[in-house]
């Protein structure tokens, strides 16, 4: 195949859902990129398509001589691309000139790697004047009012800009359903109809995943991570009030220092939490019994 | 000015870590609050003397997000050291630091640039201590068993250790050529 490494980046680009590790045969672990099975039924052979499409239309216009390959020769067949799937020619060359803001950094790049830029660029362009318009950022502030409250946005910045670079992540799933729309466009043929439907299936349970679930979620995590460690000097008095009217948390601290010191005096107010609704507690409550018996049988 | 070497740098770590800010303190001087997601790669340039070498340096600035992450091979060929940086506020950037570490590694092996680079992992945010949430025996654990060069912590919105993290970038690096 000619122009290779051309095709790679392209796959990679668009395909490409993330990275993984594997171990190799000399037991070395190596990062991969992966390629996600989404259960999306067409999106494998689209990609192919795509991916297809763009390659040869790039190809086509490049030195049949691969020696003689410029990374400049790709810049007139992308804004041919830009303009075929509709997208602004005028920002992609901004892109372009902002790559070269700093020539010497640019002159030290080889032809491989100026062109991975170019073609990084491209799809930058096809995804992000997308991105823009895209009704989930209404949808967005709206999911947010909900959880912080009106007046709680301004107080939760911090998370507000924690989660602002998970939308502009959101993953394969938002690339496919552009890179669809962008191809429909080209072939003006309501070919891909059925599959963007499923796609815009697909994206709805990503957005939930991702903003609803996911933030719920570490709300709670986060709060329970930035608990300050609890400090008392394991004196039995403290522990036995700490073990009576502590929060779940002080109380399995207090179990734990019944145990270290070996408080066994504790056994009996021990017993009584083999009844608590935390499985936690109970359990600790439990060895603690079993330890502290054990010890004097 | 004259330089007596120039060093290609990354920054790479998850998206929202701080690697543009940290940048942009450490290039400018200030920082920017309203930092906006890097979109593929940004490039800086700052010179700089350690131990008496005029040093300049070119830092390539990599977004976290995962649909660059499949180029970064390619990016980091000729590279002469890099940072890895993590949120010490999000325990999962610290995780995730071993992906892009051998990921990274893939990239150089294939370029046939030196595996021996010296890498620095960092941690940043630390003006937000209180919501700490990986430990400093946790990052020093895990930067030593993917036998980083170094370690440390910063925050690019005190400017505390941001220096001194490329000040040892530069000089790790001109050691390895054995300028130093």
């Amino acid at each position: 195949m000619k122009y290779q490494f051309i095709h790679q980046v392209l796959y990679a680009r668009v395909a490409g859902t993330g990275i993984h590790l594997v171990d190799n045969i000399k037991n070395e672990r190596t990062g991969k990129i992966s390629y996600k099975e989404y259960k999306i039924w067409g999106i494998k052979s689209f990609i192919n398509e795509f991916v297809h499409d763009i390659y040869t239309a790039l190809v086509l216009k490049l030195p049949e001589n691969e020696s003689k390959f410029n990374s400049d020769d790709l810049i007139e067949p992308l804004l041919s691309l830009c303009e075929k799937f509709n997208c602004s020619t005028i920002d992609f060359e901004k892109n372009i000139e902002s790559l070269k803001i700093f020539p010497e950094i640019w002159e030290t790049m080889d032809n491989e790697q100026q062109a991975s830029f170019y073609l990084n660029s491209f799809f930058e362009i096809l995804e992000n004047s997308r991105i823009n318009n895209y009704k989930i950022a209404l949808s967005f502030s709206q999911l947010l009012c909900v959880l912080f409250g009106k007046n709680g946005i301004r107080e939760n910045e911090q998370e507000l800009r924690d989660i602002d670079f998970l939308k502009k992540d959101f993953g394969f799933v938002f690339r496919a359903r552009e890179y669809v729309k962008a191809f429909s466009y080209s072939l003006s043929n309501g070919h891909y109809k059925n599959l963007l439907k499923r796609l815009n299936q697909a994206l709805y349970q990503e957005y939930l995943d991702t903003f609803i679930f996911n933030v719920i979620i570490e709300k709670s995590m986060s709060r329970e991570d930035c608990e300050p460690e609890i400090e008392f000097n394991g004196n039995i008095f403290e522990t036995f009030e700490l073990l009576r009217n502590g929060t779940d948390r002080e109380k399995l601290k207090a179990i734990e220092i019944i145990i270290e010191n070996k408080y066994f005096e504790a056994i009996d107010e021990l017993e009584y939490y083999l009844n608590n609704i935390n499985p936690d507690v109970m359990n600790a409550a439990l060895d603690a019994i079993i330890y502290l018996k054990e010890i004097i049988e | 000015m004259e330089r007596d070497v120039v060093f290609k740098i990354f920054i790479c770590g998850e998206g929202g870590v701080g690697k543009t800010t940290l940048t942009k303190r450490y290039v400018t001087g200030l920082f920017d609050d309203a930092t906006k997601m890097t979109i593929g790669l940004d490039f800086h340039k700052k010179d700089l003397f350690v131990e008496g070498k005029r040093v300049a340096l070119q830092i390539w600035d990599f977004a976290g997000e995962d649909r660059f992450r499949e180029l970064l091979p390619n990016y980091v060929k000729g590279a002469a050291g890099g940072i890895f940086m993590y949120d010490i506020t999000r325990f999962s950037s610290l995780k995730n630091l071993s992906e892009w570490y051998y990921l990274i590694r893939e990239g150089l092996k294939q370029s046939s640039t030196s595996l021996e680079i010296p890498l620095l992992m960092i941690g940043g945010k630390i003006d937000l201590d209180y919501k700490r949430a990986v430990t400093k025996d946790e990052a020093i654990d895990a930067a030593q068993s993917l036998k980083f060069a170094g370690f440390g912590e910063c925050s690019a919105k005190t400017g505390y250790n941001i220096e001194n993290i490329f000040i040892t970038l530069a000089t790790l690096m001109l050691k390895s050529i054995g300028m130093i």
